[in-house]
């Protein structure tokens, strides 16, 4: 495709692809000339060398022209824009250089598996294909992209410690460098990891964990039934004494299984999860509204399955749905069409709220931890539970302190009600009276 | 499956599913053997795998025995082995994979069969697999670890062995015959219900119509 990857993936036959493309290539050139509009309107130029370097500040119609799509020949400079990049090479000016210059030779052993993930980062793409594998270890047959995510993923594992180097940078890092220089790619990187998904690829993948407990917090809001299928056997069931049914809260020390499978979607931005047009779609929104685009686009696609979740009997079967099913998501209109419809219930969260579920998930592990569970003989090990959930039983048990733990629940702002902190006893009461009313 | 369960003879056909989890160094080649084993394809450079990926493949053992594997294709970096439990426990057996011309990669893959021993089901079924078996034949020089001595502590161990090549595929489908051939599927009772299905994942007696309908699923 125009991006230098394959159309036809193990997922999405060529014909699929060539379908598809008719109509959105024309849908393309439509957002084109809108965008150009758009810019004129701004006051700003797109016309020289179609590069431009600035863009519209926040409005709701920038929103709505995103989330429609950036044209992709502005892609690179849209997101650098969007993310502040020139706000953090600015303040660097030349360090990027001379970490260069000072991790040149460097060996250890972030630089060994990055070593052994450049052929491993997209092997089937134009600018990173590796055609003569028989002389593996002339650099000469290396293309230009694989040098220098070479030199930035050694950059940044030096820059950032308490990162390194974490499998999955290799894809972002790599996506970047087909939109952008190298210099502007480190810097994003170290936005993206640091600003948006803190903690996310740090050596304990802390920040993963934080985001699946997030993310289940709210299937369980927003799409109870899904959650009633993945999480019951789970956690703890709660007897809801109004209704006298059985929920199961979310335990975000003891995520299900299926965390296993949605966490390598934010590990690596949905590259690789999603065909690859509704990836860079995805990345035009993060870097304008931030990570709650991954929590959307999650729901959406737990969304999307729910008719066949709902009939499933056996959780692998729900596991393999969930892995396999995105990568069969190319038509890209009728997946952000459904994950921002007005009607669907999670359209409305904010990143201020999933910022606020981000902080109570992990006050919440970390009030666990300090039980000294942690420190016991399997350590984090257990922490998240297992397929089956029978041993971490019996080692809960043996831990005393834990018993005494029972999950707190985590309430979501309703619409029209910010800042008031509701239980969930009182909202159904609002929820009636408001029913009432209308 | 209408035979009744009394009259299980050995030609009776039988189901069962069982547990595979892989591990091992980043870059040895779990997902290619998996790959190889599953779809019978191979490619020189694999996307390196973030987290983990799910798959199944059923064997068919003499004696009209379908047996199911649902494999646990980790991911091999280091930061990821926190999560390693998660899939290795209640696994029924395990592949721990190990690159014969990275000499550091068997030194991983003690670690793992130590950990397993220690941490995982006790009568969990190891095998240990030396991949890149195709670069050693076409140049000896490339070999860093004996098969010898790989062999010597494999029978120390109790572990399966195998060396492999997921390029040409020679021996791979052997790795899963033999464990197959290991599991000890008489002492498994059929599935009284679902729950019963939820919480013990090998099951004798399942509906046969099981395999299919994950097989068909299994896209991977």
């Amino acid at each position: 495709d125009r991006y230098g990857f394959k159309k036809k993936t193990q997922f999405v036959s060529e014909d699929e692809y060539n379908q598809w493309w008719i109509d959105y290539e024309v849908y393309l050139s439509r957002r084109k000339k809108k965008w150009e509009i758009f810019m004129k309107q701004n006051g700003l130029s797109s016309y020289k060398n179609d590069n431009p370097i600035r863009f519209p500040t926040k409005s709701n119609k920038l929103k709505k022209y995103i989330r429609k799509g950036i044209p992709a020949e502005w892609r690179g400079n849209a997101w650098w824009f969007y993310a502040k990049g020139s706000e953090k090479l600015n303040a660097n000016i030349g360090l990027y250089d001379k970490i260069i210059e000072n991790t040149l030779n460097i060996k250890n052993q972030d630089t060994e598996i990055i070593e052994r993930d450049l052929n491993r980062t997209f092997p089937d793409n134009l600018y990173f294909k590796n055609d003569n594998f028989l002389n593996l270890t002339n650099l000469s047959t290396e293309t230009p992209l694989v040098q220098a995510l070479r030199r930035v993923l050694t950059a940044f594992a030096a820059y950032q410690p308490q990162i390194g180097y974490c499998q999955s940078l290799n894809f972002i890092a790599g996506l970047l460098l087909i939109f952008m220089d190298e210099e502007k790619s480190f810097w994003m990187l170290v936005i993206i990891t640091t600003k948006l998904l803190p903690g996310v690829h740090d050596v304990n993948l802390e920040g993963v964990n934080i985001d699946q407990g997030v993310l289940m917090l709210c299937l369980k809001e927003y799409l109870p039934n899904i959650w009633e299928k993945i999480g019951f056997d789970f956690n703890e069931p709660s007897v809801n004494k109004q209704s006298k049914k059985k929920t199961a809260e979310v335990n975000v020390r003891k995520l299900p299984p299926i965390t296993l499978c949605t966490a390598s979607w934010f590990m690596s931005c949905f590259i690789g999860i999603v065909p690859i047009e509704s990836t860079l779609r995805i990345w035009d929104c993060f870097f304008y509204e931030e990570s709650k685009i991954f929590i959307k686009m999650a729901l959406t696609i737990f969304k999307l399955c729910e008719p066949k979740i709902l009939k499933m009997k056996d959780e692998m079967e729900v596991f393999q749905l969930i892995q396999n099913y995105p990568k069969k998501l190319i038509d890209v209109n009728t997946l952000f069409d459904t994950c921002f419809k007005k009607r669907n219930g999670y359209n409305h969260i904010s990143q201020d709220e999933i910022n606020r579920c981000r902080k109570f998930v992990k006050d919440q592990r970390r009030k666990t931890n300090n039980t000294g569970y942690m420190s016991s003989k399997n350590g984090s090990l257990i922490e998240n539970g297992d397929v089956n959930g029978n041993e971490s039983y019996n080692i809960l048990t043996k831990n005393e302190e834990l018993l005494k733990f029972t999950p707190e629940i985590y309430d979501f702002k309703k619409n029209g009600l910010v800042g008031v902190h509701w239980n969930h006893a009182l909202t159904k009461k609002m929820k009636k009276q408001m029913i009432k009313r209308k | 499956m209408s035979a009744p369960r009394s009259s299980i003879a050995s030609d009776t056909p039988r189901f069962a599913q069982f547990k595979l989890v892989l591990l091992g160094e980043s870059a040895v080649g779990k997902s290619s053997i998996v790959h190889r084993f599953v779809k019978d394809q191979f490619d020189e450079f694999r996307e390196s795998t973030i987290g983990a990926a799910f798959l199944t493949q059923t064997v068919l053992l003499p004696n009209n025995i379908t047996i199911k594997f649902e494999i646990w294709d980790t991911a091999g970096q280091e930061r990821y082995k926190s999560l390693a439990p998660m899939y290795y426990r209640n696994a029924n057996c395990a592949i721990i994979v190990y690159d014969i011309t990275q000499e550091s990669s068997l030194e991983k893959a003690k670690q793992w069969v130590k950990e397993l021993q220690r941490q995982a089901n006790q009568d969990i079924i190891i095998a240990l697999a030396g991949n890149k078996l195709d670069l050693a034949e076409s140049d000896p020089s490339t070999r860093k670890i004996k098969k010898e001595d790989a062999f010597t502590y494999s029978r120390e161990e109790n572990l399966l062995f195998f060396e492999v090549s997921a390029k040409t595929g020679e021996g791979v489908k052997n790795i899963f015959q033999s464990i197959a051939k290991k599991l000890p599927i008489d002492d498994f009772k059929p599935a009284s219900s679902n729950a019963n299905l939820r919480n013990s994942r090998h099951n004798l007696g399942v509906d046969l119509s099981r395999s299919s309908i994950n097989q068909s699923s299994c896209n991977c």
